[in-house]
């Protein structure tokens, strides 16, 4: 059953006392700042950064009301066993020989609540580190991977934290499986069942619905004729780079709203038309907000195969890829100093994990990247 | 040349921005009819930035049915619900771009509310 929404987080260690909705992602958001702490990922964003871009990976305002400490950079891997066995000793829990492949649920949420105190009263690496081991062993699923997500680069037994996040790739629960699969990705890449679960996809996508590639629009152009079926550059794109182009007259299409509410109604629309077509990991080309539409839709849990983003106006955090939604690349195309943008006040530029960044040698015009004669004199399918 | 226009907006909204004045507003107003499309998005965005200046402008230029239908949509974009009875008439009108752009605006402002 999927979580409730959460209007607001439980602040402090009480979360770890309690196992209501709210106090479970609660403690899975800690635990995973936590690893963003330690690997220093903050400062890693804020150095490759624009200043003016809101490009940490958490953000302040977003951590203080989960209450939590800074926590300074953790210089690599400590030894877990013996780190587990002195945690273990002062709660008399039951140290596991290390033959034991299963690990023992804690059930004492007491246990829980004191190292989540000394945690948030300390702020110390070596609390911070005590809490993830301790949650390895936590009754909920959603906190163990979180756990092992944040615990793995941190960790010197990662097979034991491979085997619970690959554990939580099998989870009847989206989020779960979320977390699992992206931790799982970057702790171990070519794990096999990563592959089981492209393949899985695959197979299902072959069965239900077809490869479809489709064109999504922008701001004020849904009566424009360049991305619907005989316009120039959709004739151009099915012609030339994508046979696969869906090309029927109930092709999705979308207000072009210029609004935060216009955008979201579009992508529970999308959201909608992909579950009437009975169409699975489709790839998208999209241009200008037509984009954060598409970003939209990989936030509401939806998997989509490859996004094309042309000349996308940049506003991270508040539109960006859920990475595990988007199964295939994300290709961004743009030109220089494109002056739509600049009046929209976004930024010209991903800085944003997993988004490949493509500038064409043209200045300013923000339509120039759906126009054929752009495509085909500076070889954009190449590109993609 | 349109660089030049372009440039020429952003002056206008900051000059109607500092004056108040109506007269940079029509400026980008007009602009909503530009042939090309950059002149077109930049008036639009910069229009919708105004906020509640804004919309009586758009409602001279309903009146008018000027710019259609991207007027519609821009007084959508404004998210004032008191502007819903000025668009809905036009949810039934004859040409079906204009219909279907009125039925689209009154999805973006119920979903505001």
């Amino acid at each position: 059953m999927p979580f409730q929404i959460v209007p607001e987080p439980v602040a402090g260690p009480l979360s770890f006392s309690r196992s209501d909705d709210a106090a479970i992602l609660t403690q899975a958001a800690v635990l995973l700042a936590i690893g963003a702490q330690l690997r220093g990922d903050n400062k890693r964003f804020r150095l490759a950064s624009v200043p003016s871009a809101a490009s940490a990976a958490i953000l302040d305002e977003e951590l203080k009301p989960l209450g939590l400490p800074a926590l300074p950079e953790s210089p690599g891997r400590i030894d877990s066993a013996h780190n587990r066995q002195m945690l273990f000793s002062r709660y008399n829990l039951p140290i596991p020989s290390q033959a034991v492949l299963t690990e023992t649920v804690i059930e004492d949420l007491n246990v829980f609540a004191d190292v989540a105190k000394t945690y948030f009263s300390e702020g110390s690496s070596k609390s911070a580190i005590d809490l993830m081991e301790l949650c390895l062993r936590h009754r909920n699923e959603l906190v163990r991977v979180s756990a092992a997500a944040a615990y793995s680069e941190h960790s010197s037994e990662l097979d034991r934290l491979i085997r619970i996040l690959e554990a939580g790739t099998h989870s009847a629960e989206d989020l779960v499986r979320s977390i699992s699969a992206t931790a799982l990705a970057l702790a171990a890449p070519d794990h096999a069942r990563l592959k089981e679960m492209e393949g899985t996809t695959r197979r299902t996508g072959a069965a239900g619905a077809r490869d479809t590639t489709m064109l999504i629009h922008g701001t004020w152009a849904q009566n424009s004729p360049w991305w619907q079926p005989g316009g120039d550059f959709h004739s151009y794109i099915l012609r030339s780079v994508r046979p696969d182009l869906y090309s029927q007259p109930d092709r999705f299409g979308w207000s072009g709203g210029y609004s935060d509410a216009a955008r979201a109604l579009a992508a529970t629309d999308l959201g909608t038309w992909v579950q009437n077509h009975n169409e699975q990991g489709l790839d998208l080309i999209t241009h200008s907000h037509g984009g954060n539409v598409a970003f939209l839709v990989t936030q509401n849990g939806l998997d989509l195969g490859e996004l094309i983003l042309l000349s996308c106006p940049v506003h991270v955090p508040k539109y960006q890829p859920d990475m595990a939604h988007a199964r295939k690349q994300v290709v961004s195309i743009r030109v220089h100093f494109d002056l739509v943008i600049l009046a929209d006040r976004g930024g010209q530029r991903f800085n944003f994990p997993g988004v490949t960044e493509n500038v064409l040698p043209i200045w300013f015009d923000h339509f120039a990247t759906h126009r054929p004669d752009v495509w085909r004199h500076h070889n954009v399918p190449a590109m993609i | 040349m349109w660089v030049l226009q372009a440039i020429g907006l952003f002056l206008a909204a900051a000059a109607w921005r500092l004056t108040g004045s109506k007269r940079f507003g029509e400026v980008l107003i007009r602009s909503l009819s530009a042939e090309n499309e950059n002149l077109k998005n930049i008036a639009g965005i910069l229009i919708v930035r105004a906020g509640k200046n804004a919309e009586p402008l758009l409602q001279d230029a309903l009146r008018r049915r000027e710019n259609l239908p991207m007027t519609l949509s821009l007084l959508a974009d404004l998210g004032d619900g008191m502007v819903e009875k000025e668009i809905r008439p036009f949810s039934t009108d004859q040409d079906p771009k204009v219909a279907e752009a009125a039925r689209q605006a009154l999805r973006v402002l119920a979903s505001n509310r």
